[in-house]
């Protein structure tokens, strides 16, 4: 050592302090970008959406006043008929998911059999655990065909 | 080639110190350990053991695609030449190996073992349960019927109400916006990769740390003798695990496992229910609000993982109070009800 004082015999000196560190910086880096691409890899991208009208049901299959679930590819949709017009919600539960049924009384119109949830005919929650409203539905009815607007996905890689 | 030469044949290829390795076998054991509920730690060890077995063999046939995931569980009871005893035996090895955890749980926590220096052995344990509770789930999705599938997909949503990141983790267990056919062989993944990889590890350390330490001497106990680990030790454990698998053997061919309706996603049956060990989490995320629920659950974990130091904690503020006995058994007792509740109702 410069000052002439002696130097244990495992101290590290600047040279080598800075050689591991630089080293050891460069290590993580290295493994920290390669991690990073590892956990995007588990996360497949986001397919492209579009919105898209679909016939849903034929109108004649729901019972006037009533209520119906159309199941379709871009999802399931809950659908309530007065006289020639319609409403329509997700038929998806905002509580957890489950798929609401059609199950009126006095206020309620829908009722989700997995936590009780329940709805009103506008899809408001009357009560039980979900934290939202069932979130609306574009509809139309022509020549008794009900069309319903939904956004579908397509898979990643197919436009 | 006779006996003692092929013996220092192997020596020479792989010179282990076959002396050391038999000292851990010689362990004293304190004599407490011989009552019933002390030996079950090994228990779970040995369910696990018959959990690998099976599930590799089920491997060999089950489909992890939506489309035929149904059809190959279908396959493997109904096909397979002891097909049903085979998923049985996983099915309710597994079910057995969460109560033997419960219980070897009960019994640490009850006598206190996880105190210092034993703090990181509880923290491995509680680690491995809940582990097991992944399992758990990730096996009962893979059925594909009816029930599973809402059971998965009322599961994973929970997880969207975790704040701020709730959303891309849902995201990156399902793979996808919904339950979709990446879902499943991410669980499937889950189920023999990754929790499998975990739980290995998990058990390497917490025995390792058991035997680094020892067993705990029971407080209060007067009794200063010993037994051996080997053999009365493991010839227990073993008369356990053998009479655990002729039991799962007799229940099979008298109850062979059933098939439920394949899973219909536009379908949600009147009465899904997770397994009965998730009740009391499911029972209680009905009562409160959603959020209370998320918080309130991990705080409960977060409790288990760090009992060791809350109840230091506990007996610093008020020494020979037990208040940690009395904080658990009511923790315990609450679980219990909420379990019990939800499997009447």
């Amino acid at each position: 050592m410069r000052d002439g004082k002696a130097a244990p015999a495992e101290a590290t000196t600047r040279r080598e302090f800075l050689a591991n560190l630089l080293l050891g910086l460069a290590g993580a880096l290295g493994a920290g970008a390669v991690a990073v691409r590892f956990l995007q890899f588990l996360s497949p991208p986001k397919p492209p959406e579009r919105v898209v009208e679909v016939p849903a049901i034929a109108l004649a299959s729901i019972p006037d006043g009533g209520g119906r679930i159309a199941h379709l590819p871009g999802g399931h949709v809950a659908i309530e008929r007065m006289g020639d017009r319609v409403r329509a919600f997700s038929a998806v539960c905002t509580h957890l998911g489950c798929v609401i049924e059609w199950q009126p009384d006095a206020q309620q119109a829908w009722f989700c059999p997995c936590h009780h949830g329940r709805y009103d005919r506008e899809g408001r929650v009357l009560g039980g655990p979900p934290p939202r409203p069932l979130p609306p539905i574009d509809a139309v009815v022509r020549d008794g065909q009900v069309f319903v607007k939904l956004t579908v996905r397509a898979p990643a890689g197919v436009a | 080639m006779s006996a003692s030469s092929l013996r220092r044949w192997l020596a020479e290829r792989v010179p282990v110190p076959m002396e050391e390795l038999r000292k851990p076998l010689r362990e004293e054991l304190p004599a407490h350990l011989r009552t019933w509920i002390a030996w079950l730690g090994g228990t779970p060890l040995a369910l696990f053991a018959i959990q690998v077995v099976t599930g590799i063999l089920l491997t060999f046939y089950y489909t992890p695609d939506p489309a035929r995931a149904f059809e190959s569980v279908r396959h493997i009871t109904l096909a397979m030449r002891y097909g049903w005893l085979i998923r049985s035996l996983h099915q309710n090895a597994a079910q057995l190996m969460i109560i033997a955890l419960m219980l070897h749980m009960i019994r640490v926590f009850a006598t206190r073992a996880y105190r210092r220096p034993r703090e990181l052995t509880w923290v491995f344990g509680v680690t491995l349960f809940l582990l097991t509770l992944g399992f758990g789930f990730t096996g009962y999705s893979l059925v594909y019927d009816s029930l599973s599938y809402w059971a998965t997909t009322v599961g994973t949503n929970l997880l969207g109400d975790v704040p701020l990141v709730g959303h891309q983790l849902l995201w990156l267990l399902r793979g996808g916006p919904d339950v979709n056919p990446n879902t499943l062989s991410r669980f499937y993944n889950f189920h023999i990769g990754v929790l499998p990889t975990l739980m290995v590890a998990a058990i390497v350390a917490h025995l390792l740390l058991v035997r680094l330490h020892g067993v705990a001497r029971l407080e209060g106990d007067p009794r200063t003798e010993t037994y051996e680990f080997f053999p009365e030790h493991v010839l227990r454990e073993a008369a356990v695990a053998i009479v655990l698998l002729l039991a799962l053997v007799v229940y099979a061919m008298a109850r062979p496992p059933g098939l439920g309706v394949p899973a219909d996603p536009s379908f949600t049956p009147p009465h899904i229910r997770p397994e009965w060990y998730f009740f009391p989490s499911y029972r209680w995320l009905k009562m409160v609000p959603m959020q209370v629920g998320i918080w309130t659950s991990a705080a409960f974990v977060l409790g288990m993982v760090a009992w060791p130091w809350i109840d230091a904690g506990l007996e610093r503020l008020a020494p020979g109070r037990r208040i940690g006995i009395w904080i658990g058994t009511a923790g315990f007792l609450f679980t219990l009800v909420l379990l019990v509740w939800e499997a009447l109702s």
